[in-house]
């Protein structure tokens, strides 16, 4: 049921210096993480995805871009077509590469079965280029839609076990997930899961019935720069185990979910709120 | 009770053929033709193929998967993970009640537990490690296990190692009695694991703790690394082969 004060114009809170939140360094601390370091180099696939191509462009001013996907994408980012299949190929997209950024999206043409496959056999393949060339971490973008069977009222963390749907999209996200934290367990490398919510552009939400599940894509950045950045010093108890999903919507009063688990592991700050 | 089994080509099909016989018409299927005749109709069917596993199924009452790849990422995902969701998903469009699902034992007891654990009776938290073969499979075990949550069907999940046969090994083969050879701790004739199937084919639904269940189907072991307590209990299942030379000194 729709509550009418939750309909109407979004109000964003920025701080007064405000600036692309995939760019901001939130503390004194993390802007040291950066300083006098080389750009981190990141690989993110399911290019030309929205999300990946949106990824790609706010995480430039900070991070060295590698693009790939299945078929020929026009860009100015560095790109290599890949299928994810094939082991000589995706070796040579992780030369160079510090984290690997998966947004696990399949092609807008692929059906539920080919979908299935791309969440699985594709991450899994990803992965296991990226254990074999030591990449230390991977992002995997996964979806809060594997917790909303729950009751609405509970309040329910990263600590839920997640309750998927048998639907190909969805399962397919919660497969992934495993074969994450199987390569986490196995070949100790650094998994990070986020959950996201329905990413939008917050111009865009402007006069729509507000969505408990919405999350600004400036802020999903964010949160996917903090996931590269922050390393198991920062809080051992977070991203110190090998494998850790963390849920990334808006810090908005009527949020479906909590963030305080991403804020505690990663330092995720969303910027906006409605 | 009309019973559709796929893989039945492989090494535990021709012995599910054979304790499900007698009672109940079967569809055999396998990409492959058996090569020998198992005495029921035959269909090749390919797990990856949607459509074929839709035919398949079509008026069955139950499924017995024994279909399995080990090699070949393409295959492996596609037969052990998306093989399951076809399945489950086929099920589901016909009515179909009633699933056994099968696999080797990393699909839940992986690396992890095996190297370190005692007393395993499958009722643990999967860990297939990235081994191919087990992930996948223990990706599909997920899948029947989702799907039970979300539609009337129940999902008996049957994990297996090592077979042994006392009746028709071919000299000289793996499966062929050993004395004193000293086997993994988990070890099942062809014929006990037919009758472990045949048993859960029509084990009482009211007897299952939930609708997706995992049971360890071995011989009683001396070890007590594997156990097959929760067979027993729930579905009567009483190991009639006796292997144990494969663990007393010759």
């Amino acid at each position: 049921m729709k509550n009418s004060a939750m309909v109407g114009r979004p109000v964003r809170r920025r701080t007064a210096l405000a600036v692309p939140a995939a760019a901001a360094a939130m503390t004194a601390a993390q802007a040291q993480e950066g300083a006098a370091q080389p750009k981190p180099r990141i690989l993110i696939t399911c290019a030309p995805h929205p999300l990946a191509m949106t990824l790609a462009r706010l995480l430039a001013k900070d991070h060295q871009i590698r693009l790939t996907g299945p078929e020929a994408v026009s860009t100015n980012f560095e790109f290599i077509r890949s299928t994810l299949d094939k082991p000589e190929e995706t070796a040579a997209l992780m030369q160079g590469i510090d984290a690997v950024v998966h947004p696990a999206e399949a092609p807008a043409a692929a059906d539920e079965r080919q979908t299935l496959d791309w969440l699985t056999r594709g991450t899994y393949h990803l992965l296991d280029a990226a254990s074999r060339a030591r990449v230390p971490k991977a992002v995997f973008l996964s979806t809060l839609e594997l917790m909303t069977a729950y009751d609405a009222n509970y309040t329910v963390s990263e600590s839920w076990r997640p309750r998927p749907t048998p639907e190909a999209r969805v399962l397919g996200k919660y497969l992934g997930e495993l074969v994450c934290r199987e390569f986490a367990r196995d070949r100790k490398i650094r998994a990070l899961t986020l959950r996201l919510g329905k990413v939008v552009k917050f111009a865009d939400t402007a006069g729509q019935a507000f969505d408990p599940l919405w999350v600004d894509e400036e802020d999903v950045a964010h949160a996917v720069a903090r996931a590269v950045a922050v390393t198991p010093r920062d809080n051992q108890q977070g991203v110190g185990s090998w494998w850790q999903p963390v849920h990334v919507g808006s810090d908005s009063p009527k949020a479906r979910f909590s963030v305080s688990g991403a804020k505690y592991a990663l330092n995720y700050q969303p910027k906006v709120k409605w | 009770m009309k019973v559709l089994v796929t893989g039945a080509a492989g090494y535990l099909g021709p012995f599910v053929a054979k304790a499900l016989g007698k009672d109940h018409q079967l569809l055999l299927s396998d990409v492959k033709k058996p090569t020998q005749d198992l005495g029921h109709e035959f269909r090749v069917v390919d797990m990856t193929s949607f459509d074929q596993v839709l035919r398949a199924s079509e008026g069955m009452d139950a499924i017995v998967n024994c279909s399995v790849v080990r090699e070949s990422e393409r295959l492996a995902f596609g037969v052990n993970t998306g093989g399951c969701w076809n399945m489950m998903t086929a099920a589901v469009r016909h009515g179909i009640k009633r699933i056994l699902n099968t696999g080797p034992h990393f699909t839940v007891t992986g690396p992890a537990y095996e190297g370190f654990d005692f007393g395993m009776d499958g009722d643990v938290p999967p860990q297939p490690t990235t081994i191919l073969y087990a992930l996948t499979k223990s990706l599909g075990h997920e899948v029947t296990r989702v799907f039970t949550e979300h539609h009337d069907i129940h999902v008996l999940n049957f994990l297996f190692y090592n077979f042994r046969d006392l009746r028709g090994a071919a000299p000289g083969s793996f499966n062929q009695i050993k004395p004193g050879s000293n086997p993994v701790p988990f070890v099942v004739t062809g014929d006990d694991a037919g009758e472990a199937i045949r048993l859960g084919l029509t084990v009482d639904k009211a007897k299952l703790p939930s609708k997706c269940e995992v049971f360890l189907i071995l011989t009683d072991m001396p070890h007590g690394k594997f156990l097959n307590d929760k067979a027993k209990r729930i579905l009567g299942f009483q190991p009639k082969d006796d292997i144990s030379a494969l663990w007393k000194k010759a």
